[in-house]
């Protein structure tokens, strides 16, 4: 399928962008999906499929008229006899040999200049239709035959509004892990007998709270990116409008996170300046808020940041593979980018499939937890490193290397 | 076997597209597979030729398109019938009809000219 579709871009790469061109693009590319579909179902091998939808496919100069494109075919096809004729009297007969003339005809085209470029904005033009109409199953959601996924607008969308949510919450996690202590700070040490113990103990409470909330918040984050895991892992096209979206996204993101970066920043240098004013319970307490509001702001901003980054790794795999599409023209090679962020062990277990993930974020509740029940500073950081030596021995007992 | 010059079944694609949308609308590739099948893989329609068929023939009313999904979830482009489509239909049928008679006369099979009948002269 890939290769048919490689052919209908060829064929089309350096038409103009019209409504009707487009809609050509998606119907023919529907009619030879659905030929090649059949063809290998009825148990042709994948060369036979392609060579027949492809002989079969036609040629272009019948459609010159429809479309509105005379002009580009005949400067295409230099050696058309009268450029003046209609599409209807430059009808060349037809027959495989036609079709394969022009399939070289065209690719001669894509190699010049902006051509390849125009090439890829029809490949997405054509999914927009299919993934659109896809309507919400995104499991199969806009899935070429080739198996490359194309998100559309919608799509783009929900995964940006999930992400942006899952985000706000997991760094809401983090917020909470580090005000954890407030209300131990704040109710210790505040009366004496029944009252005071009943206060103090409600104080240690909130602090297992909080880091229980924080612990479902990571969950929840992650159990709402689940479905768009793909993300990470596959290679994506996106069509135009959720392209347009993105570059939008973008621009807006970049100026809103050097504030919240500032503002972070800001507070986190800050956070003495109450523990100086008020010299008690209170300034200790503010001083885990302003630092756990400069992080929440910092995580957040990173978090969103990642989001545009995911994405345009799963472009640039997509770009990658077309590539060596390109040069290998069969054969799918999977280019996985350096900088991109996965998993390295399988857990065949399905508690320590949740937790691992998150397993420094929980280390943190640990940790913090720890040194503020027993107020053991001074040792508690042997945490981290009893928990490097914990992971490193998880991994190697339960994980399955991945890749 | 003899196959079909597309330059002769031209000007009868629209004839036979129409045929096929008489009693229910369809899609492209199944247009396309129905004609392959009724004439016996004799004729098959080229992509291009079908998908300029439709949109010419829209443009003339014959035809409209409407998005509907198939059973497997696929939105496809179905096309229906209207009643200058019809109508159409009815028309090219007729001039098939002359058209036929007309180059019946000079068909021979055997390849040599039939003689004349003394009433033709």
């Amino acid at each position: 399928m890939e290769t048919i579709r490689n052919y209908l871009n060829t064929m089309f790469a350096g038409l103009p962008d019209t409504p009707e061109v487009r809609k050509a693009y998606i119907e023919l590319g529907a009619m030879m999906e659905d030929k090649y579909t059949e063809l290998i179902d009825e148990g042709l091998s994948e060369n036979e499929a392609v060579g027949t939808v492809i002989s079969e496919f036609g040629n272009l100069e019948e459609l010159a008229q429809t479309l509105g494109i005379e002009d580009y075919l005949h400067a295409r096809t230099s050696q058309s006899k009268n450029s003046s004729a209609k599409s209807s009297s430059t009808y060349e007969g037809s027959g495989a040999t036609g079709a394969q003339d022009r399939a070289y005809a065209g690719g001669a085209y894509t190699g010049a200049g902006a051509a390849g470029a125009q090439d890829r904005a029809y490949a997405g033009a054509g999914a927009a239709g299919a993934a659109g109409a896809q309507g919400g199953a995104y499991a199969e959601a806009g899935a070429q035959d080739d198996g490359r996924r194309i998100i559309s607008s919608e799509e783009l969308c929900d995964y940006l509004s999930v992400g942006n949510f899952a985000a706000l919450i997991r760094s809401f996690g983090v917020l909470l892990c580090i005000t954890s202590p407030v209300c131990a700070i704040l109710f210790d040490d505040l009366g004496f007998g029944p009252i005071g113990d009943l206060m103090e103990s409600f104080g240690a409470a909130m602090l297992f709270v909080f880091i229980a909330a924080a612990v479902a918040c990571f969950l929840i984050a992650r159990a709402y990116m689940k479905p768009w895991g793909f993300f990470k892992t596959d290679a994506l096209d996106f069509d135009r409008d959720a392209e347009e979206i993105i570059a939008d996204q973008e621009k807006t993101l970049e100026a809103e996170s050097t504030k919240r970066r500032i503002t972070g920043i800001v507070l986190i240098i800050l956070c003495f300046v109450p523990a100086i004013i008020f010299d008690n319970r209170i300034g200790a307490a503010l001083l885990l808020v302003f630092i756990g509001v400069g992080v929440f702001l910092l995580v957040y901003n990173g978090r969103k940041k990642n989001l545009f980054k995911t994405i345009r790794t799963a472009q640039a795999r997509a770009q990658a593979q077309d590539r060596a599409q390109s040069r290998m023209n069969r054969g799918r090679r999977y280019v996985r980018s350096g900088k991109e962020k996965k998993e390295k062990y399988y857990y065949s277990d399905r508690n320590l499939r949740t937790l691992m993930p998150i397993y420094w974020e929980i280390v943190t509740c640990i940790y913090f937890g720890i040194s503020f029940l027993t107020g053991a500073w001074a040792v508690s950081w042997i945490i981290w490193i009893a928990a490097g030596a914990v992971k490193k021995s998880i991994e190697s007992k339960y994980g399955e290397p991945v890749g | 076997m003899t196959t079909i010059s597309s330059d002769v079944i031209r000007g009868y694609n629209d004839t036979i597209i129409l045929y096929l949308l008489l009693d229910r609308p369809s899609y492209g590739y199944e247009i396309s597979k129905m004609i392959r099948s009724l004439s016996d893989g004799k004729y098959v329609i080229k992509e291009t030729t079908l998908y300029s068929a439709f949109t010419r023939m829209e443009k003339n009313g014959f035809i409209t398109s409407f998005a509907r999904s198939a059973e497997n979830g696929k939105r496809r482009t179905y096309y229906s019938i209207t009643e200058a489509g019809r109508k159409y239909y009815l028309e090219k049928c007729e001039e098939w009809n002359v058209t036929k008679e007309v180059i019946e006369h000079f068909i021979s099979p055997s390849g040599a000219r039939a003689l004349p009948d003394s009433s033709d002269i």
